[in-house]
């Protein structure tokens, strides 16, 4: 598995495929650099994913990470990029000769065809005899509870329904892999929370199926995938298990896009927990705390003391704003479970964290 | 209220201007010479035979010049669209001028270059050492069907290339994804997502073409008569209103029906694309 900006990953003829490998590659993207009305979209991008991943490749809007899965897909040119899929080398080869899965934010169903030959297209697309049609079609839309509405124009059908037809019609085809941009960001909370299981959910039933799914929310991508591919101006900021990218992020950008972070100079640490790692300088980089490793009984060897300036209402929890006075880490942002007492504003507290909970990010 | 007297200045302003010469004109065609109120007139209109000649005449240039100018506009607009080159979109720009024009002037663009002293048949002579000038098309079918085709291709780029943008390019790309050929996703998607599109610029065209006067009068009027130049002749040449305004009613009632489909389908397109 390699992954990463080859600048600093890897040299060129690691891209070589080698026959034992050849099976288990779902995708593989090599040096590829996109560049669009004279901006570098893509900066000589590779990235490997294995038969049967679901990876999500999450970033701001801009990032290219739209532009990547359209590369993939087989809309956007490269001058040096190569892709393989399943396998097999891609990159002269047309979209429509690829075998791939596409699934768009806004579902792009034929607005003047049924929702049969909206599923039927890809089918007649590779020639299938008329008289298996039918039941292929009839079966995908079971697949997604959908079967009814057969005779239903895509106008006359709710968004999730719309995403679901999609979906099907992706699906009847047995692509190698499914290419999803922003499936479920059109839909309202509940209804994204529905369809995302339901990815999931068909993801398991068809372990073969490498997906890669394109995101700016990071609940999709810690929800869904195996692993998290974070864009950022074009470069891998960082690849691995959403795990590995909310515990062990490697610079600021990460730790902030995954979730909320404290960020504590490396002198305010020596303070406040004796004994960790003092070496490092502040220019080179500040410690992460998350909000939720802070605890109020005091259980940790860590201590910040100070006093509660905000107190947010998250439903599930509570997030106070603690100012501390102590310089390198003025404002600490702790994440506290409803159980007992909740301080109020103008509190002290005393809040107690452990070494295994501080991870050194570059800026 | 408001719109009360809003109606009344729409009377008062219109009334004079279109809706009593209109109304003159129906009164004058349907009043034989006695003086009585009868439809004689356009009995007579149906089962003459050089009126019906007329309308057949019409008829044909029309369904000629139109057929060619829907037929090269869209190909072209797609070319436009499709296959972009460096300027294309000045060419656009330029053809979009085109509509500003008077459509005789076109007439005139090619006599002077194809008619018998024109720069191509003078060249071709000149430079052949040919005794008659070789081209010889425009004084008739060929030459007006030629100009009006020219003159209205425009008419239908413009229409089907809006129509082609609004098509969503995520369907499109869609289809490709699907495995669906270029020729496959041309023939159906792109084509029925911007037929109505399409049908209501060349039903226009078709319109524009039937009551087109200008091109008519410069190239062919003498072996051509149309209906708009019959109804030209009989008011101003024979002085006979009567069968003037017999065949304007009709010319009248007949663009008006295009009309009136042109609106069904172009307010039917306007509608798949709201809801696509």
């Amino acid at each position: 598995m390699v992954a990463g900006n080859s600048s600093r990953a890897a040299a060129p003829e690691e891209h070589e495929l080698s026959p034992a490998r050849e099976k288990g590659i779902g995708v593989r993207v090599a040096n590829l650099t996109v560049v669009l009305g004279g901006r570098v979209v893509l900066d000589d991008l590779s990235v490997d994913v294995e038969r049967g991943e679901f990876v999500t490749v999450l970033g701001n809007s801009g990032c290219g990470k739209t532009t990547l899965l359209r590369y993939i897909a087989g809309f956007v040119p490269s001058p040096n990029g190569k892709v393989w899929i399943a396998g097999r080398e891609v990159t002269e080869i047309p979209p429509h000769r690829r075998n791939i899965g596409l699934l768009y934010q806004n579902y792009a169903l034929f607005p003047h065809m049924a929702v049969f030959e909206n599923v039927a297209f890809g089918l007649r697309a590779r020639g299938v005899p008329t008289a298996e049609i039918g039941p292929k079609v009839t079966s995908a839309l079971r697949s997604v509870r959908m079967e009814e509405f057969e005779r239903y124009r895509p106008a006359q059908l709710s968004g999730g329904m719309q995403q679901r037809i999609a979906l099907a019609r992706a699906l009847v085809i047995k692509p190698e892999i499914l290419l999803l941009d922003e499936p479920v960001s059109a839909l309202d909370a509940n209804l994204r929370a529905a369809v995302r299981t339901e990815i999931k959910l068909l993801h398991k039933a068809m372990p073969e199926l490498t997906v890669i799914y394109v995101t700016h929310d990071r609940d999709d991508a810690l929800m869904l995938s195996d692993r998290v591919m974070l864009l950022r101006e074009g470069r891998i900021a960082q690849m691995g298990t959403p795990q590995e990218l909310y515990d062990r992020p490697r610079d600021r950008f990460v730790a902030n896009y995954l979730g909320l972070s404290n960020f504590l100079s490396p002198a305010a640490i020596a303070k406040s927990l004796p004994g960790l790692d003092h070496a490092r300088d502040e220019k080179d980089g500040h410690y992460c705390i998350r909000p939720e490793s802070f605890r109020l009984d005091g259980g940790g060897p860590g201590r910040l003391a100070g006093e509660v300036a905000r107190c947010e209402w998250h439903g599930s929890a509570m997030l106070l704003a603690v100012e501390t006075g102590e310089s390198g880490a003025e404002t600490i942002l702790v994440e506290t479970p409803r159980r007992g007492s909740v301080p109020a504003p103008g509190d002290r507290v005393v809040m107690s964290f452990s070494p295994e909970d501080c991870v050194f990010v570059r800026e | 209220m408001v719109g009360a007297n809003f109606m009344g200045l729409f009377a008062i302003i219109f009334g004079p201007l279109i809706i009593y010469p209109l109304a003159g004109l129906a009164w004058l065609s349907i009043r034989t010479k006695d003086g009585n109120v009868s439809l004689a007139p356009f009995a007579h209109f149906f089962s003459d035979a050089q009126s019906i000649a007329i309308v057949r005449t019409s008829l044909e240039i029309v369904i000629a010049s139109a057929g060619l100018a829907t037929t090269i506009g869209v190909i072209l607009a797609a070319l436009l669209f499709y296959l972009p080159f460096r300027g294309s979109a000045t060419l656009v720009r330029l053809m979009e001028l085109f509509v500003a024009f008077p459509s005789f002037l076109v007439a005139f663009t090619l006599i002077f270059l194809y008619g018998t002293q024109g720069s191509v048949n003078v060249f071709l002579v000149d430079s052949l050492h040919l005794s008659r000038p070789p081209i010889d098309f425009l004084y008739g079918f060929g030459g007006i069907v030629f100009a009006q085709m020219i003159y209205y291709i425009p008419f239908v780029v413009r229409p089907t290339l809006t129509a082609l943008t609004l098509i969503d390019e995520r369907v499109v790309e869609a289809a490709r994804s699907l495995g669906a050929s270029p020729l496959m996703v041309a023939w159906r998607v792109v084509l029925p997502l911007a037929l109505p599109g399409i049908v209501a610029g060349s039903i226009l065209c078709f319109l524009f073409i039937m009551n087109e006067f200008g091109i008519l009068l410069v190239l062919g009027s003498a072996k051509l008569v149309t209906l708009p130049i019959a109804i030209y002749s009989a008011a101003t040449i024979d002085l006979d209103l009567q069968t003037a305004s017999t065949q304007a009613v009709v010319m009248l009632i007949a663009s008006l029906s295009v009309f009136v489909v042109y609106r069904r389908v172009a307010r039917s397109g306007s509608r798949s694309h709201t809801r696509g």
